[in-house]
């Protein structure tokens, strides 16, 4: 494998580590959230976080960019501020896996919280014990297999992020082409064999995550 | 030590209105499934709001309907064990037990939870998972986890009737003795008058949301108030 191709591979784990790392602590708090509380607007922020499980990536990624672009409402302010944009930066890639990957734990989570007794969290506020404190000491330990599942999922998904990483990062060498641009770079340009490597490695990285969330979970439904 | 309160509240097909004070005794809410029992229970504990009422316990206002206060489950510190016991399957026997004591240093918490292995005949089992335990030993654990932070009221929602005949003797006795231990206000419901007889001090019977006689469970049994006390002691 040349030095270009494990530049990819590196920075695609640095992207998806990175994108697991905030999937992880905002998807159980918006699965929680979603689980335990009723509140006007309950369905529709269920919807929008749930929308890039199934909108086209590029679809996603091209809401990313209105928003996070120079000119944008998040990203305007940011750039007036600090001279930066997030825009082809390997931080962009991070971002587009964190919005396409939330879902995925987002969805595990709350499926394993609702799994969860609620008598068990009622006899645990009646023993004194907080909101917080009852999460994270009887959700959440009960909830485990779940998360992990869904963390393996995010993480599975964000490993192979293509389009909205594409619309936002760019796909520049040795800057932010991750691995899958980087096999579409090669396939489009004929060199089968860099791409070969690759293809092989996130196939079977992705065969394994997925084995780990079943083996958690018992099955994997989206 | 006393226990008064008033309770409005509507849901679908189905609404509760009781009112009723009790001392420092055992007193069984008697009634079919579904007359509101378990309900006026969560409410006691702060897990259902009322829709109007209030509620007293030992001088303190945990709810009031007219001045908006609403005390959180978390400060009521009420004892509560249901039929399935609710332990924590995550947690060893110790663990749960434990569970019930908020604050304190270790060796204070450690001396606390041996105590109450003892009393609740639970020594040896310390380190045992619930799903390791049996029926009787889950609910000793679950009465144990609910009197360890010495909360001001007991509350038991039929907490023998998944229970063998013999275990649940014993536990009755068991329930005599922490009477002792512990001097609360107990609050039992059930739907067997054997256990009513046994262990109540008063009996309030319900009736489809609300209280239709109050007194002894001699009085109850010799003085039905009607036609539906009676069908519930099954002699009518």
């Amino acid at each position: 494998m040349d030095s270009s191709a494990l530049f990819s591979l590196r920075l695609s784990l640095q992207v998806a580590v990175s994108a697991t790392c905030l999937v992880v602590p905002i998807g159980i708090f918006f699965a929680y959230i979603l689980a335990e509380k009723n509140f006007r607007g309950k369905n529709l922020l269920d919807i929008a976080l749930t929308l890039p499980l199934v909108l086209p990536p590029t679809v996603t990624g091209y809401y990313l960019v209105i928003l996070f672009g120079r000119n944008g409402p998040i990203g305007g302010p940011i750039y007036n501020l600090t001279g930066w944009t997030i825009m082809f930066t390997w931080q962009a890639a991070v971002l587009a896996s964190f919005v396409v990957a939330l879902p995925l734990m987002m969805k595990t989570a709350r499926a394993s919280f609702e799994s969860v007794e609620h008598q068990l969290i009622d006899v645990s506020y009646t023993l004194g014990h907080s909101e917080v404190a009852t999460l994270f000491k009887v959700i959440l330990p009960l909830a485990r297999k779940g998360l992990i599942a869904g963390a393996s999922l995010a993480f599975a998904r964000a490993i192979g992020e293509f389009g909205a990483t594409l619309m936002l990062a760019g796909n520049i060498s040795g800057k932010t082409d991750t691995a899958p641009l980087a096999i579409y770079t090669n396939a489009r340009s004929g060199d089968w064999s860099a791409a070969n490597g690759m293809v092989l490695l996130l196939t079977l990285v992705s065969g394994a995550i997925l084995y780990t969330a079943i083996k958690f979970k018992g099955r994997v439904s989206l | 030590m006393s226990v008064s309160l008033r309770l409005v509240k509507e849901v679908p097909g189905f609404t509760l209105d009781v009112r009723w004070k009790i001392g420092d005794e055992l007193v069984t809410l008697f009634g079919f499934s579904g007359s509101g029992k378990t309900m006026t229970l969560q409410m006691l504990a702060g897990l259902m709001r009322p829709d109007e009422g209030y509620i007293h316990v030992n001088g303190r206002q945990f709810f009031d309907s007219a001045s908006g206060l609403d005390v959180k489950p978390k400060e009521r510190r009420t004892g509560y064990v249901v039929q399935n016991s609710a332990l924590f399957p995550h947690m060893t026997v110790k663990e749960n037990i434990a569970y019930g004591l908020t604050g304190g240093d270790a060796s204070a918490r450690a001396a606390r939870v041996s105590e109450m292995t003892g009393i609740f005949r639970l020594d040896g089992l310390e380190k045992a998972l619930p799903r390791e335990i049996s029926g009787g030993q889950k609910q000793r654990v679950a009465l144990a986890r609910a009197l360890i932070g010495r909360p001001e009221l007991l509350m038991l929602d039929e907490p023998f009737s998944a229970l063998d005949r013999p275990i649940r003797a014993r536990m009755q006795d068991i329930i005599n003795e922490i009477r002792s231990e512990f001097s609360i206000p107990v609050v039992l419901v059930t739907h067997d008058f054997s256990e009513v007889e046994k262990l109540a001090d008063k009996v309030i019977v319900y009736w489809a949301g609300e209280v239709v006689q109050e007194g002894s469970p001699a009085e109850i049994q010799k003085n039905p108030a009607d036609g539906r006390v009676s069908e519930l002691l099954g002699i009518g």
